[in-house]
This record gives structure tokens, sequence and C-alpha cells, in this order.
């Protein structure tokens, strides 16, 4: 079922009953398997299919990496790569700097020998978990658990990081002033002093500028402005 | 002047003339010496002349004048012989006669026929004056020639005696009144004191002549006697002048220079230098004898004909009467063929002591009937007797009943022999010695019956401990298994921990499936979601990776399994495959591939399949760390079985190996690679050495390097194992 996965990218709508089963599980989380061993993908894809995750599964990173430019994720949710480092051609800690460049997908490498090596640069480019094999279950899913959860939040973030670029782009030359003077906790008459504009005007950049950006307090708004760069 | 009677003193100069020869003659009479005899005749006539001449009046003029004046005459050409004959050079006797005939004749046609009386004195005056002044440049000669005062003091008397004739000639000239000799007149006078002086003193002089010439003559002798035992003596004499300029050379310095005297006349004796001589000892040598001290010490020279010679010289300087050095004199001795002696002798002293010290044969005398008349110290260190006891032991003391028994088999058979008369068998054979401390050791002898000068047999016999010589032979063969049992351990360790990283790798797959597969059936099952058959296909896969993680270990087992060297068929071609399997991970991370030729059927050796695979491992390892900087990285592996062996050639696609690399190849401790030992290619040497086989390194056809690997097959088929 996993292996069918890359076949039903070009369907986006979950009009079969595989495809909803298939959109809730990756809703849950989606997680790419590499190992050239055929064996052990199968067994942890068993593993993660029977917790309810969405599995891809590819023999090697350089064919992940491929298929990947065509097959953008069908379902929304969170999302991890699950690697062997000691692979030929390519090997994990290479994927990690390709992976990195690209989107920032959170990694968990294994490696059949316990290369502290291997460990200590893995972790240094920001892998976020370093497996042992035999990896128990437990640990195994939990590492995956921790990944999905980073993904999701890096997720979340960037949501809102485009929502508050959406709002900020909506508001006009004379808002922007105002609000920038506003987030730096300027009463409205100096900031109508400094802009050379009538208290009653500020007053009402200030109101239409706010709802804009969706916020309700200073305090929220001096919080966005960091975000937004007012 | 009155008082002066001429007449008189010329008679007394006559008188002394006359004596003074005799005196000079019973001087001289030992030396029996024509020239004195002369000399002595001559000074007698004319003292006879002189006075003849004195009495002139009183006697008849014809013996005063004539007989006198030829008396004078004769007298002064015999002298003038008598000199000559001391020159060397004599006139003849009949020229002398002559000149005698001749002034007779002269005179008498002056004195008689023209009857002049002043002509005649001046002739009488001239021969006289010439004749004296002759004899003086003779004396003069003389005394230049041979070194004598004294005849220098008779020419000087005879030129004073000459001049005054000349003084009286010159003045008969100025006045011819006074011709006759007997007038009293100063320059008479003159003339009569100097014939007084010539006649006392040229006499006296004439025996210091002789006296002076006597002791040159014994100085000659000494010299010609000395200069004789010079040439006579085998060492090279040399006489340098103070320039160091060679002088003299004796027939012995030709002997051992090959130079003749003439050759080297007036050279520097630095023509012989072989340029061997430390120049410390010529600057000594000058040194010393500018000092004025003499030098001795051992010079290397040359031979005309280029060899070179030892010698030992002794210089001395020669100082003249002040004391300034005017000639070196070198006595010098040939000693190259001493030195070479003297080495030879120390070489050989050397030689024997070493041979003496390390000997640990005990080499003995015995006579016929079995007696031991001399045996070596060395006896000691193998029976612990002294030779001293040793000497007196008789044959049950010595050797054990059946080594004597072989002993005086030997001696039986030698008797017969020697009453047969047919020629005497050596003996060889091993025999069985007591010890002082009551064990016993086994010798291998060697005795040989030789006749001695008085036609008596002697055997001569020589006894190796050969227990001694197993024991260390055996020590140090297990001292080098020892040591290369330990090399290989070692290197088997160091292998293991490099593999030990891609081993781990190759055996967690199928661990990690293992695990995971059964994890998930216990959870499915824990949940009851998993219906009979899932929990099969998981059971299925954890059976599948547990055999798979048995094949794995399988495959090393070989590898870290304790080296128990066992001999069993080994299949070479499934070694060459295994031990593919476990340098691939090493092959494929450095792009090497490695192909296998595979041989039709299985090749079957006896071996340590352990051992082998080590040395499998080595040469593949060498040749993937000499493929890391080629374009193309191949190992091509060939099995040839010919006749009753297999040659396993693994070739890469490498540089290859230099003539320099070719030739060290398999040294140990000689390593191109920077963490080796350099043991690796030798342990594999010796393995396949303990295998009966042979290990060659060389370069393939193509360019790289090529090892093979000689092994014997596995001859009977019953051996190999279904």
């Amino acid at each position: 079922m996993t292996d069918e996965a890359p076949l039903a990218s070009k369907n986006r709508r979950a009009a079969t009953v595989e495809h909803r089963r298939l959109a809730e599980r990756c809703a849950r989380g989606r997680i790419v398997l590499i190992d050239d061993d055929a064996e052990i993908v199968a067994a942890f894809a068993a593993l993660l299919d029977f917790e309810g995750y969405a599995c891809e599964t590819y023999p090697s990173a350089l064919t992940y990496l491929q298929m990947r430019s065509f097959n953008q994720p069908q379902f929304a949710g969170p999302n991890c790569v699950l690697c062997d480092v000691k692979m030929p051609e390519f090997d994990g800690l290479q994927l990690q700097r390709r992976l990195i460049e690209l989107d920032d997908t959170p990694l968990l490498l294994m490696s059949g020998a316990s290369g502290a090596e291997e460990a200590v640069s893995a972790f240094r480019a920001g892998a976020v978990d370093f497996l042992i094999k035999p990896v128990d279950d437990e640990m195994l899913l939990a590492a995956v658990a921790r990944a999905l959860g980073l993904s999701a939040e890096r997720q979340r973030f960037f949501e809102r990081r485009t929502d508050l670029a959406q709002r900020m782009a909506s508001l006009t030359g004379r808002e922007r002033d105002v609000l920038h003077w506003v987030a730096r906790g300027e009463m409205n008459r100096p900031i109508a002093e400094k802009l050379g504009i009538a208290l009653r005007t500020v007053k009402l950049h200030r109101q239409r500028g706010m709802e804009k950006l969706g916020v309700g307090t200073v305090a929220d708004l001096t919080r966005i402005a960091d975000e937004g760069g007012l | 002047m009155r008082n002066f009677d001429l007449a008189t003193a010329i008679q007394i100069a006559g008188m002394l003339y006359l004596l003074m020869p005799l005196i000079v003659w019973i001087s001289l009479r030992g030396e029996r010496s024509h020239a004195a005899a002369l000399w002595c005749c001559g000074g007698i006539l004319f003292g006879v002349g002189t006075m003849l001449i004195g009495l002139r009046g009183q006697i008849p003029p014809w013996v005063s004048i004539t007989v006198g004046n030829l008396l004078q005459f004769g007298a002064g050409m015999i002298r003038v012989q008598s000199l000559r004959l001391d020159l060397g050079k004599p006139w003849r006797t009949v020229s002398i006669m002559s000149a005698g005939l001749g002034y007779l004749v002269i005179l008498e046609i002056v004195q008689v026929g023209m009857e002049n009386g002043w002509l005649r004195l001046q002739f009488a005056l001239l021969t006289l004056g010439l004749l004296v002044t002759y004899q003086a440049v003779l004396a003069r000669r003389i005394g230049r020639e041979q070194l004598s005062r004294n005849a220098n003091w008779i020419a000087g008397v005879y030129f004073f005696l000459g001049g005054m004739v000349a003084l009286r000639f010159i003045e008969l000239i100025v006045d011819p009144s006074a011709d006759s000799i007997l007038i009293p007149h100063p320059t008479t006078f003159l003339l009569v004191v100097a014939g007084l002086l010539s006649a006392v003193i040229g006499n006296a002089a004439y025996i210091g002549v002789f006296l002076d010439r006597s002791r040159r003559l014994a100085n000659m002798e000494t010299l010609r006697l000395l200069s004789h035992a010079l040439e006579q003596i085998p060492a090279s004499v040399v006489i340098t002048d103070a320039q160091a300029n060679i002088q003299y050379v004796n027939a012995g310095f030709t002997k051992v220079t090959g130079y003749a005297a003439t050759e080297v006349f007036g050279k520097n004796p630095r023509i012989l230098q072989s340029g061997l001589t430390p120049r410390e000892i010529y600057l000594e040598m000058w040194g010393k004898l500018r000092q004025g001290l003499s030098w001795g010490g051992e010079i290397s020279n040359k031979r005309k004909n280029d060899e070179i010679y030892w010698e030992e010289a002794n210089i001395a300087p020669v100082k003249n009467l002040v004391g300034v050095i005017s000639h070196y004199v070198a006595v010098k001795t040939d000693i190259t063929s001493r030195k070479q002696a003297v080495e030879a002798l120390r070489v050989s002293e050397h030689r024997l002591r070493l041979l003496a010290d390390n000997a640990r044969d005990v080499i003995w005398n015995m006579t016929a009937d079995g007696t031991i008349t001399d045996i070596s110290p060395s006896v000691e260190a193998v029976r612990g007797y002294t030779p001293e006891e040793a000497i007196h032991q008789t044959a049950d003391q010595i050797l054990t009943p059946d080594s004597q028994a072989i002993v005086l088999g030997f001696l039986t058979q030698m008797h017969g022999d020697m009453a047969a008369g047919r020629p005497l068998q050596s003996f060889r054979g091993e025999l069985e010695y007591l010890c002082k401390d009551g064990s016993t050791f086994w010798g291998e002898v060697m005795a040989y019956p030789l006749f001695d000068a008085d036609g008596i047999v002697q055997i001569l016999g020589v006894t190796r401990d050969i227990a001694e010589h197993r024991r260390r032979k055996v020590e140090l063969e297990e001292e080098s298994r020892r040591l290369a049992e330990q090399i290989t351990h070692m290197d088997r360790q160091r292998s293991m921990g490099e593999m030990a990283a891609s081993l781990s790798h190759e055996l967690n797959q199928p661990l990690t499936a293992i695990l995971t597969n059964a994890q998930v059936a216990q959870r499915g099952m824990k949940a009851n979601r998993l219906d009979v058959e899932r929990v099969g296909e998981f059971l299925d896969k954890i059976i599948f990776n547990t055999r798979r993680a048995g094949e794995i270990i399988d495959k090393i087992r070989g590898f870290i399994r304790p080296a128990d060297v066992t001999h069993l068929p080994v299949n070479l071609l499934k070694l060459v495959g295994d031990v593919i399997n476990l340098v691939a991970p090493e092959a494929a991370e450095n792009k090497v591939a490695i192909i296998v030729v595979p041989a039709v059927d299985p090749v079957w050796v006896k071996g340590d399949a352990l051992q082998l695979s080590q040395v499998l491992i080595n040469v593949y390892r060498n040749a993937i760390e000499a493929l890391q900087r080629s374009v193309r990285r191949e190992i091509h592996v060939r099995l040839l079985p010919i006749g009753d062996r297999v040659t396993l050639r693994i070739s890469d696609s490498g540089p290859g190996l230099t003539p320099d690399m070719l030739q060290k190849v398999g040294t140990p401790f000689l390593t191109t690679k920077a963490g080796g030992l350099g043991l690796g290619l030798t342990i594999a040497r010796s393995i396949i050495a303990q295998h009966q086989g042979a290990l060659s390194v060389g370069n393939a056809d193509g360019g790289g390097a090529r090892i093979d690997i000689d092994l014997p097959l596995l001859s009977a088929r019953a051996e190999v194992p279904a």
C-alpha cells in the first residue's frame, strides 16, 4: 500500500477510500524511509503503518531526491525523513545537507555501527536524532513523533509567517507609519506631531491598521511588529 | 859584507843541499817512493853541483863550471821529474837525458867555443830560474790537488828562489861586469840566502808532503772500505746535500727502488713518495732534522715500477766543521714483506683465537690401542671433566657400554687392516658419552687414523655435541615460530579492528529487521489487530533475517576463529569468494571492482583456511590501496590449476611496482604505508611457505602488480570431503 503512494501523487482529491485513508494518515504524519536494505525498509514500514503513519520508502537517497522534485506532498500534514547513514553513492549525511538547502525537513539518521564521529557531525548539521541499529520500536516511534512534532511546528510557524506577511502587505503607507510608532509605545499626540497630521487621522489609521493585522492590544502589535518587520 | 865570504856561503848551501835530502831519504825510506828517491837524488846532485860551483878557482874550471852547472841542471830536471811523478805525469827518461845533453852542448858552446863568461852565467841562471819556478808551479799543483799545505810551502820557497835567480839575471843584464857567481853582491847574497832557505824549508816540507799524503791515503782507504761496505749492505743508503738533493745512493737503493744512481743524482728523494705516508710524518721528520736531530720511522714509498713498499728509515743530519748541516744521510730498510708477514700473522692468530674460543667440538688424540693422549679444553664444557681428568679416563669411564662396543669394533677392524696392509678407514658415527654429573650426551664423532713421523698410528678425532646442537636448533625454530605467531595474531587483531565497523554494519542489518518485525508482531498481537496470517508473515521475515545473520556470521567465523594450525582440505574457490565478500565494503568504498575469473571445478588444497584467508585479505588490501590513485580500479583474481599445483593469480590495474620496490618487497619492516609495520607480505610468505607453496610478487603484463600464490593441489581424491 505504501509503495503505491507515489503513483497516486497526481490525484489531489481524496476521492477513493484509499485516498481518504491516506489523507488521514498524512495528517497524522508522513515518513520518508530510506535504506538500501529492503528487509529493514519493510520492517520499519510495517511498524509505522501499524502506528497509523503514512510511509514512503526509497532504496537510496538519490532516488528520494529525484522523486521528490516531481512528487510534492499531496495531503497536508507533518513529515520527516528517516535515513540510513551508510549507503553507497549518496549517504545520509549528504542527504542532510541537501534537505537543509531544500525545505528543512526534519531528519532522523540511523546507523549500524555506533560511529561516534558520524553521530557528532550529524547532530552538528542539525539532525533531530541519531538511531543505532537495531532500533527498539519505542525508541523509533518516540524519535519519529519528535521529528513530526518539529515538522508541525515548523509548518505552523511557516503558515503564520505567510499570513502575517499577507496582512502586512495589505497596510497602506500611512497606516504602516502610524503603527510603526504605536508599536514603539508612542502616544497618539506625539505621533500626530511627528507625522504632521491631525490627531483624529492618527486614531483612524491606528484602528484600521490593527484590524488588518488582526491584533487587539498594543502588546500583540509590538510582538508581530518584531516578527513582520514593521 | 866584507865578513861574508860568498864561496863559503855557497859551500854551506851546497852542503845543506847535500845533507837535507839525506835526512829526507832516511825519513821517507819506508815509503819506498820513486818520487822521494828522485827528490833526494836531485837534492844531493844539486848540493854537489852547488859545492863544485862554490869551489870555482880551486878546482879545474871544467869541473867547477861544466860539471857543476850540469849537475845543477840535471838535479833540477830530476826534481821536476820527482814532482811530476807525484802528480802521476812523469816525463819520459829519454826526454830528460836529451834535455841534459842539450844543456851540456849549449853550455860548452858558450863556455869553450864563445868563451863568453857572461852569456854562460846568464844561460845557467835562466835555466836554473826556469827549472826552479817550474818546480814551484808543480809543487803548487800538488798542494792544490792533494790538499797539502806542505807542498805549498815548497812552492813558496821555490818561487822565492826562482825570483832571486831572476833578480840576479836582471842585474847581470844591467851590470854585465858582475859575470861571476862568486862576485860579492847584494843579489848574490840574497840568492844564496834563498838557496839556503829552499834547501832547509823545501826538504823539510817535502817530508811534510809525504806525511800529508800518507794521512790522506789512510783516509782514502777508510773511505774506500766504507763505501764498499755501503755498496754491500742490503739496506738502501741515500746521502743528500743540505738542500736534500741526492748526492749518493748505494746498490741497495737501486735494488729496492729500481732507480740507478745516475737517475736520481741531484734529484729530491720526494720522487719516491707514494702519497700513503701521512703528511704529519714528513713534518715531524723535517722538524727533527732541521733541529739537527736524527729521525727514525716508517714511510711508504713507490718503486720505479709504481709498486708501493714500506721502509723503515733512519735519517741523520751531517754537520760540517762550523756546525752547519751540510748533508743528510738516510739508511732505509724495506719492511714491506715484514709488515705483510706481521699483518698475516695477526690475522691468522685472530682467526685461530676465534676458532678456539668458539669451538664447541672436542678434539682428541688416541693411540691405536685406545689410550687418549691429548684432548682439547672444550671437553669440560661438554662432559664436565677437565682435560687433565679426561685424559686419564678409561674407556668405560668415557662411553656407555654400547658405544664402547662400537669403538672396540672400529679399533679391531683398524688393527685387522693394519695387519693386512689395507688402507685405514676413518670412523664416523654417533657415540653416547658419560658426563661428570652422571648424565649422558650423544656426540657426533669423526675419527681419522693417521701415521705419525715414526710410522705409528695415531687417531685424531673430533666429537661434536649434537644434543646441544639439536637443542639450540629446536630453540631457535621455536623462537622464530613464536614470533611469527605473535606477529600474525597482532596483524589479525589490527585487521579485526579495521573490519569491526563494516562487520557490525553487516550484521546489524538483519538484526534490525528481526527486532523490528518481532516488535511489530508483538504490538499487533497486544492490540489484537493482527490475524494469524499477518503474524505468520512477520515470523517468516524474522526467520529469513535470522538466517541472513547466520550466514554473515558463518562468513566471518573463518576470520575471527582462534588460530589452530590444522591442515584440512580447503576449497580454494570458495575461500576466494568468501574473502572477497569480507573486503567488499572496503573495495566499494574505494570504488574498486574485484573480478573473479572462476575455475570450472572447485579447487581443493590442504591447509588452514583461516591463515590462507589472512593472506588473501592482505593481498586484496594491498591491491585496494595501490589502486587509490588509479583511474581504472580493478582487481582480477584467477585460479590456474597446472598439474598437481594451482596458482592463484591476483593482479591489479594499478601502477605496479618499481624495480627497486620489487627487489625489497616482502622485507620485514619495509613499508610504503604510513601506519603499517611492513610485515604483511612477510607473514603472507611464511604462511604460504608453511603450506608447501610459494608467493611471488611481480608486475603483470598490463602494468599493474601481480601476486602469484602457488599451492600444491590436494592429491588424493579421497581426502576431498563429499
